[in-house]
C-alpha cells in the first residue's frame, strides 16, 4: 500500500476515535457524579440529593444551621466545600453538626481589593464542588457577575449554597426553615439543647413543595428526625 | 546492602529561638532576654523554647496552655520561618567555606558529606572540631544563647541523632563506621519522628506494641516490619540497622527537570522573586509528579547583575512540593538579600534544580494527608485564590479548644500550614471536655465582632448581675437595631472570668436568651460585660 496514503486514512480516523473518546468519559463523568448525596435526615425532603450546578437558598430564621446540614453528607464523602462571604460563620456549629472541617476552606478579605472578583469566584468554583455564601454578599456583587458565577457553577458542576434570601439570585431550590420550638431551656434555668425546625422544600422543578419537621440540630448537635411530637430523648436535664 | 554515606550534621537546639533573640539584638523585632523562658509557638504548639523555659518543664510539643501553666512567666514569640532562615544565614556562610556541599535540611541544622572534607583536614574527629569552630564563628553574634551540636555517622539518621547527643553532651560525637548500629539502639522511637518525619500516630502505636527503642525495631527482621507498616517499615528498618535511610529507589534526576528564569529588569523586591519561583516550582512538580517521581533535594541558584551568586541546596526526606520549594526559594533569598551581605544589584536569573529525585512512594501528602482528585483541584484553587487575595485569605479551621464559640477553632491560613504539616485539622474525637464551656449546640453565627444589644426587666431597667452572680431581675426584653422582642426563654448567668492575673483581666457573664421573633423563638448567646450587653453569637 501506498505509505502516504495509509498514513492520511489512520489520520482521517483518529479525529472521530478522539470525539468518542471524550463523550464516553464525560457521560461517564456525569452518570456517577451527577448528584451530591445529603444527610439522611434530609432524604425525604430532598430524594434525588443536591443537583450539581444547582442553586439551593436556605432561608428562614434556621437558615444557617440549613446551610450546614446540606454540606455534612458531601464533605464526608470526599467533596470539598469553599465558604465565601459568610464571615459570621459559627466553626464549632459546623462541626457538631457533622461537616468534615478537613475539607472545608474559608475564603477571607475583601474581594474587590485585588483585581477582578469574577477571577476569585472563578478560582473558588473550579476548585471546590460546594460553594457556601450569603445573601448579603450575592447582593454585593454585580448582577453581571452573578451571572457569570451562576453559569461557571453549571459547567463545572458544582452546588451553591446561599443563606438567606436575595434578590439577586433565585434558587433553583429553595428550602424555608420555621423553627417550631427550643428545647432545653426555660425561665432562668437549663441551656439550649434542640430546636425543631418545619422545612419546606420547593423549586423551579418541584411540582408541590415538601414538608417535615426535623430536630436540626437534636441534642446530639446533628440533624436528627423527630419520632414524635414530644421533645427527644436528653440524657440529663437541668430542672433549676 | 550498600554502605550509607558518611555525614557529618551540624545542629543549633532551638534554633527557632535562637533566632528571634538574634532579631531582636538586630533590632528587627521585639528585644528578648536569651536566659529568661522563651518559647517559640507555631500553631498553638510550642515548636522551640529556651533551656531556661525546659528547666520549668516547657516541653517541645506542648499546647500553648500546657507550657503556660508549668511555667506561667513564659515568654511566648510566634514562629517565623524566615527570620529563621535569615539568621542561620551566617553560620552556612561559615561552615560553606570549608565545606562547599552543603545541604540546610531546616534553618538550625546542616546535613554534608564527608568523605572530600574528612580527608581533606584529616579525619573525622579533627573534621568535627572545625566544624564546631566554623559555627561558632557564624553563631559569634548568638554566643550565650546557642549551643552547636556536631556528629558524624553514617547515614543521615545516625549523624542527626549524634549531634543531638554531641548539643547536650558539649562536645562532638563521631560514631565508628561499624558502630551505627549500636549507637542508635538506646534511642527511644520518638526520634523517628524528627529525623524519618514518622507520623506520631505510628510512634504511639509502636510503644503501645512493645517496642520502645531504636533496638527493639532492629532486632525484628525486615519482613515483620514491611507485614505491619508497609513501605514505611522497610524504610525504618534500614534506618535502625544502621543502613541506608534514602531508598534503594533514588534515581538520577533527568537532566531537563531544571527551570530557569532571566529576567529583564533586574528584581529588587523579595516577593517578586517569589512569584517567579511560584510558577517555576509548579512547572517542576508537575513534570515530576507526570512521571511519579518526588524531589527530595533542589538546589536554588539565584544570580544578581553584576554576578554575584547565590547556591544553595535544600533537602527533605519527604519530597518537597511546590509549594515547600517555594518557601526555600523565599527563605534563601530573604538570607541573601536582606542579609548582612547583599548584592550590589537586583535578581536577574534565578534557576532551580531537583538534584535527587526518586520515586513517589505515597508518602508525600499535601496539606491534608492522601489525595484524591478532588483534594488536588481543591489544593489547586486554594493556591490560585492565595495568588489573587494574598497570602491569608484562604484559612483552615484548626481545633485549639475554648470556652467560647468562637474560641474553640482558630482559622488558620492555608499559607501557615506547612505542605508537610501532619496535624488534626478537625476536632478530636472525644475532645475533652472544656472548663467552662457551653454545652452543645453551638450557635451558627458567630459575630467577628460583639453586636450590642440592651436587655431590660418588666420595668424597662437594664437587666444586671451582681458581684455574686445575680441577675438583678429576669430579662422580659431584647433591644436590638431600635427593635423590641419579648425574652420567652432565657438560662444563665454562666461566668467567666479571663486572664485575672493580668491587667487586660475580663469578667462577664454569658447568657442564652430565646427571644420571639414574629413569632419563632430565636436563640442568642448574649453576655454582659461592665453593665453592657452583647449577642455573641445566634443559633440561626
Amino acid at each position: 500500500m501506498d505509505p502516504v496514503a495509509g498514513r492520511s486514512s489512520a489520520l482521517a480516523r483518529l479525529p472521530a476515535r478522539v470525539a468518542t473518546d471524550v463523550t464516553t468519559a464525560s457521560t461517564a463523568v456525569v452518570a456517577r457524579e451527577r448528584n451530591q448525596p445529603v444527610h439522611p435526615v434530609l432524604t425525604p425532603l430532598l430524594a434525588s440529593g443536591l443537583v450539581r450546578g444547582q442553586t439551593v437558598v436556605c432561608a428562614g430564621s434556621a437558615s444557617v444551621s440549613c446551610a450546614l446540614a446540606l454540606l455534612v453528607a458531601p464533605t464526608r464523602q470526599g467533596s470539598w466545600a469553599g465558604v465565601i462571604g459568610v464571615p459570621s460563620l459559627g466553626v464549632a456549629a459546623a462541626a457538631d453538626m457533622g461537616v468534615d472541617l478537613d475539607r472545608t476552606v474559608f475564603v477571607r478579605g475583601r474581594l474587590d481589593a485585588h483585581g477582578d472578583p469574577a477571577n476569585v469566584l472563578g478560582a473558588l468554583v473550579d476548585g471546590v464542588d460546594l460553594v457556601v455564601t450569603s445573601a448579603r454578599f450575592v447582593s454585593s456583587l454585580a448582577p453581571s457577575l452573578v451571572r457569570r458565577f451562576t453559569t461557571r457553577l453549571q459547567s463545572r458542576g458544582a452546588v451553591c449554597i446561599v443563606v438567606d434570601d436575595t434578590r439577586a439570585m433565585s434558587g433553583d431550590v429553595r428550602i424555608s426553615t420555621r423553627v417550631r420550638e427550643l428545647t432545653g431551656i426555660g425561665d432562668g434555668h437549663g441551656h439550649v439543647s434542640a430546636r425543631r425546625v418545619t422545612l419546606e422544600v420547593d423549586g423551579r422543578r418541584h411540582e408541590r413543595s415538601v414538608r417535615r419537621d426535623v430536630w436540626l440540630p437534636g441534642p446530639s448537635g446533628c440533624p436528627e428526625e423527630v419520632r414524635d411530637v414530644a421533645s427527644p430523648e436528653i440524657g440529663l436535664r437541668v430542672v433549676s | 546492602m550498600s554502605t550509607p554515606p558518611r555525614c557529618a550534621v551540624v545542629w543549633c537546639p532551638a534554633w527557632p529561638v535562637t533566632a528571634a533573640v538574634l532579631a531582636g539584638d538586630a533590632a528587627r523585632g521585639p528585644v528578648f532576654d536569651p536566659s529568661a523562658p522563651l518559647a517559640v509557638l507555631h500553631a498553638r504548639r510550642v515548636l522551640a523554647c529556651s533551656a531556661a523555659a525546659s528547666r520549668e518543664g516547657v516541653r517541645v510539643g506542648q499546647t500553648k496552655r500546657e507550657a503556660q501553666s508549668s511555667c506561667p512567666h513564659l515568654v511566648l514569640v510566634p514562629h517565623d520561618p524566615d527570620r529563621d532562615a535569615r539568621f542561620f544565614e551566617p553560620v552556612v556562610r561559615a561552615v560553606g567555606e570549608l565545606v562547599p556541599l552543603l545541604d540546610v535540611e531546616s534553618p538550625g541544622c546542616l546535613l554534608m558529606a564527608t568523605r572530600g572534607p574528612s580527608r581533606y583536614v584529616g579525619g573525622d574527629e579533627k573534621l568535627a572540631e572545625r566544624l564546631v569552630d566554623l559555627a561558632t564563628r557564624g553563631l559569634i553574634a548568638a554566643r550565650d544563647v546557642s549551643d552547636v551540636g556536631v556528629g558524624i555517622a553514617d547515614g543521615r539518621v545516625a549523624a542527626l541523632l549524634a549531634a543531638r547527643r554531641s548539643a547536650v553532651l558539649r562536645h562532638p560525637v563521631v560514631v565508628p563506621s561499624n558502630d551505627t548500629a549500636a549507637f542508635l539502639a538506646p534511642h527511644p522511637v520518638s526520634a523517628l519522628v524528627t529525623t524519618v518525619g514518622a507520623d506520631p500516630d505510628v510512634i504511639d502505636l509502636l510503644g503501645r506494641l512493645g517496642l520502645h527503642t531504636l533496638g527493639h525495631l532492629a532486632d525484628l527482621t525486615s519482613a515483620q516490619l514491611v507485614d505491619r507498616f508497609g513501605r514505611w517499615g522497610a524504610d525504618v528498618f534500614r534506618v535502625v540497622t544502621g543502613a541506608d535511610d534514602t531508598p534503594p529507589s533514588a534515581v538520577a534526576p533527568p537532566a531537563d527537570l531544571s527551570s530557569s528564569r532571566a529576567f529583564d529588569e533586574p528584581i529588587g523586591q523579595l516577593d517578586q522573586a517569589v512569584f517567579a519561583a511560584k510558577s517555576m516550582a509548579d512547572q517542576i512538580h508537575a513534570t515530576l509528579t507526570d512521571r511519579g517521581l518526588v524531589c527530595t533535594r533542589v538546589v536554588v541558584d539565584a544570580e544578581s547583575e553584576h554576578g554575584e551568586r547565590s547556591s544553595r541546596a535544600w533537602f527533605h526526606a519527604d519530597g518537597l512540593v511546590a509549594s515547600a520549594v517555594v518557601d526555600r526559594v523565599r527563605w534563601q533569598l530573604d538570607g541573601w538579600i536582606n542579609g548582612d551581605d547583599p548584592p550590589s544589584s537586583g535578581v536577574t536569573s534565578l534557576r532551580i534544580t531537583p538534584t535527587d529525585v526518586r520515586e513517589a512512594s505515597g508518602r508525600q501528602s499535601g496539606f491534608w494527608g492522601e489525595r484524591t482528585r478532588a483534594d488536588d483541584a481543591a489544593t489547586r484553587a486554594t493556591t490560585r485564590l492565595i495568588g489573587l487575595l494574598g497570602p491569608d485569605a484562604v484559612a483552615v479551621a484548626s481545633w485549639r479548644g475554648g470556652r467560647h464559640p468562637h474560641d474553640e477553632f482558630e482559622l488558620v491560613p492555608v499559607t501557615a500550614l506547612g505542605a508537610d504539616d501532619r496535624r488534626r485539622v478537625s476536632r478530636p474525637v472525644a475532645p475533652p471536655p472544656w472548663p467552662g464551656s457551653l454545652p452543645a449546640p453551638a450557635p451558627a453565627i458567630v459575630h467577628p465582632e460583639p453586636q450590642p444589644i440592651e436587655v431590660v426587666d418588666h420595668d424597662d431597667r437594664p437587666v444586671t448581675v451582681s458581684g455574686r452572680g445575680l441577675v438583678s431581675a429576669s430579662p422580659v426584653h431584647v433591644i436590638r437595631d431600635r427593635r423590641r422582642h419579648r425574652v420567652v426563654a432565657w438560662a444563665g448567668p454562666w461566668p467567666f472570668e479571663e486572664r485575672w492575673w493580668t491587667p487586660q483581666r475580663r469578667r462577664a457573664a454569658r447568657f442564652q436568651l430565646v427571644v420571639d421573633h414574629d413569632g419563632e423563638p430565636v436563640a442568642y448567646l448574649a453576655f454582659l460585660e461592665d453593665g453592657r450587653w452583647w449577642i455573641a453569637g445566634e443559633y440561626r
